[in-house]
């Protein structure tokens, strides 16, 4: 049986819901840094910022599926107009641009990865962070995607199996947590996967482990809320957080990848 | 718990194969050419080392995009050495910084010119997304499941380092570990961006150095832990002793001039494989030729080791091959202990008064333990150290 962790602290941004939400960026990052770094430390600011409550991490594990896509495109249109792509758009459309920018900005010299497995990326990354050393902890764990107008354009014409669980009101966001070992006072968290599905129903598959590991399970289950988009899962997890004091288990589903995994959070110790 | 090495593969500029790729190692052979892109072909290209065996018949499927293509043929050099799998939980950890970005810059530029394209551009860009590559090689291995890490060049030393903790936190039995990155575009133009690119091919080390060559390839590892060490085909090739990840906190791309972080990340290495730093009798360095790196590497070196233990760097013969750059010199690493030979630094000619230090010429050395390292973007730093016995088995 996995060991729970334990998630002490939170923050979400959710911009499509929040118009204000760059009030909480840096004004240094505001003119010229990439959106999706402004999204991350909008999210990671309210936790460890000046006004931050929680501990300084040691580590930093961002979770995404397609990371900077914007930089991506504007990268590519740079070198597709005059064959010269832009070395700002290209550093930052890097994966592991958005960890590296939340380790430079708040001095975080521990372990500093970066786990893209897609709707998946809150269990894996929550996984990852079960494999640190005792002494890399608290971690800050940052689940992020953003929403650009081309994804939008291309929804319609993505295969069904995908605009299953990529709505068309599906939501960017960066969601932080503040995650520290077993024992710590907070929420307990756990997860299990990403796991193979032979592109079985996938709500079958997630009850099927569900039942395997959790047979004794008898809280929330939560997976049509998840799956709407990328980052989806981990938005309900933070809504679990707000808003359900008891046992919940938060199903995802990558239809890019065919798998499935879960996230079991405890009720307050 | 000991996790072993059980089973390696390779595909890189210099052949297909652990073997190949090793022996043009031990020779100093030079790929670099001119890199050849259908929709590049009208302007100058930097030398890179581009992989020209057909990819897609040696992986036995057409259409897959090439960052795939490549980790699947090293994929399976890799899991051949495990030919039983029954009631054994199979994960899959697997690197790309670049994934199928490839088919996404065909289509992009199709739609760019051609909007109505834009049906053919989202089945394409399907495989966008870095997890393809790990879900694909799952389905391949009917593996249970993976994970996949992208931290830029030092991804691959990452994933080595979590599939050794999946397997000793009993997530899984034994874990496929593959880097993997093609070249592409974006990558050749975004180094170009930066002034990074070495006009007349890396010369890690070497005086005149001037910046990378950048490569494509694939790396795999099979580990797996004691128990199922018998049902491996042939036995133990190496063992992962420890591995080390840190962050410099210093700047976005330039390393720390004095390697603060890569320090951090080497040590914890050390520490995990309980190891002092007097016991490493080689270095398959990071070593890509770009002034900064070169010089801080050295640095880090000194300071921790006081005599600098032998070092080497491959990249003037395999290119630098970004997520797949770890694991691919660590399997030759694996390779270097076997033998017990060091391969010497191409490209390097001339000893650089600012570093202070040649790297090793290349011959017999004798190892028991090597550590390997590997820098990204974003100051990441990585760090492996791959172990045999006397005599180089493990």
């Amino acid at each position: 049986m996995k060991r729970f962790l334990t998630i002490t602290a939170h923050s979400m941004v959710l911009p499509g819901e929040n118009d204000n939400w760059k009030s909480a960026v840096p004004a240094k990052m505001k003119r010229r840094d990439a959106r999706i770094w402004q999204m991350a430390m909008a999210a990671v600011n309210p936790l460890i910022g000046a006004t931050g409550t929680a501990d300084r991490p040691r580590s930093v594990i961002v979770g995404t599926a397609l990371g900077a896509l914007e930089e991506t495109r504007q990268f590519l249109d740079g070198v597709f107009t005059d064959g010269l792509g832009s070395p700002r758009n290209f550093i930052s459309s890097v994966h592991n641009s958005i960890a590296g920018k939340i380790a430079l900005e708040y001095g975080i010299g521990g372990p500093n990865l970066t786990i893209c497995d897609s709707h998946n990326s809150l269990a894996s990354a929550l996984v990852t962070i079960d494999l640190l050393d005792d002494d890399d902890f608290p971690i800050l764990l940052c689940c992020i995607d953003e929403r650009i107008p081309l994804i939008d354009e291309l929804l319609p014409h993505f295969s069904r199996r995908c605009t299953q669980y990529l709505s068309p009101e599906w939501k960017e966001a960066a969601v932080a947590f503040i995650i520290d070992l077993p024992d710590t006072p907070g929420r307990p968290v756990r997860a299990f996967g990403p796991f193979c599905t032979q592109r079985r129903d996938p709500e079958f598959v997630c009850r099927s482990v569900l039942q395997k590991e959790l047979p004794t399970f008898t809280g929330r289950f939560l997976f049509n809320e998840s799956t709407t988009s990328f980052v989806q899962p981990a938005v309900t997890a933070a809504t679990v957080l707000d808003t359900i004091p008891t046992h919940a288990v938060i199903g995802s589903y990558s239809p890019t990848s065919g798998a499935a995994a879960l996230v079991e959070i405890g009720p307050s110790t | 718990m000991t996790v072993f090495v059980a089973g390696t593969g390779a595909v890189c500029a210099a052949g297909n194969g652990v073997q190949t790729g090793y022996h043009a190692l031990i020779k100093g052979q030079d790929y670099l050419k001119p890199y050849v892109h259908p929709d590049l072909a009208s302007t100058t290209m930097p030398l890179c080392a581009q992989v020209e065996c057909d990819l897609e018949i040696l992986a036995g499927r057409e259409g897959m995009f090439r960052t795939l293509a490549l980790a699947t043929v090293a994929a399976g050099e890799a899991i051949a050495a495990l030919p039983d799998r029954n009631n054994l939980r199979l994960g899959i950890v697997a690197a790309t910084t670049v994934g199928g970005i490839s088919q996404t810059e065909r289509a992009y530029r199709q739609y760019r010119i051609d909007p109505e394209s834009r049906t053919s551009f989202a089945v394409e860009c399907a495989v966008h997304e870095p997890v393809v590559l790990a879900s694909e090689l799952c389905r391949m291995t009917a593996a249970n499941g993976f994970h996949t890490v992208s931290t830029a060049c030092s991804s691959s030393l990452h994933a080595i380092g979590m599939a050794k903790r999946l397997i000793e936190r009993d997530y899984y039995d034994a874990c496929l570990v593959v880097g993997a990155d093609a070249l592409c575009i974006t990558t050749v133009r975004g180094f170009g961006s930066l002034t990074l690119l070495d006009p007349n091919g890396c010369r890690p080390f070497d005086k005149n150095r001037a910046g990378i060559s950048l490569g494509e390839g694939a790396g795999a590892m099979l580990l797996v832990g004691r128990e199922f060490l018998e049902r491996c085909s042939d036995g133990a090739l190496a063992r992962i002793s420890g591995w080390g990840a840190s962050s410099d906190c210093y700047h976005m791309t330039a390393p720390h001039p004095e390697g603060a972080g890569a320090r951090k990340a080497i040590e914890g290495a050390l520490r995990e494989a309980q190891l002092s730093p007097e016991a490493i009798d080689a270095v398959v360095s990071h070593g890509t030729g770009t002034p900064d790196n070169d010089k801080s590497e050295v640095a880090v070196l000194k300071t921790l080791f006081g005599t600098i233990p032998p070092f080497c760097s491959l990249k003037r013969i395999i290119g630098h091959t970004l997520a797949a750059s770890g694991i691919l010199e660590a399997v030759f690493a694996v390779s270097m202990l076997h033998n017990q030979h060091l391969p010497p630094t191409a490209g390097f000619m001339e000893m650089d008064e600012e570093i202070g230090a040649n790297p090793f010429a290349g011959g017999p050395l004798p190892m028991r333990h090597i550590l390997k390292s590997a820098f990204g973007f974003g100051g990441n730093n990585a760090a492996v150290i791959l172990s045999g016995n006397e005599g180089g088995v493990a």
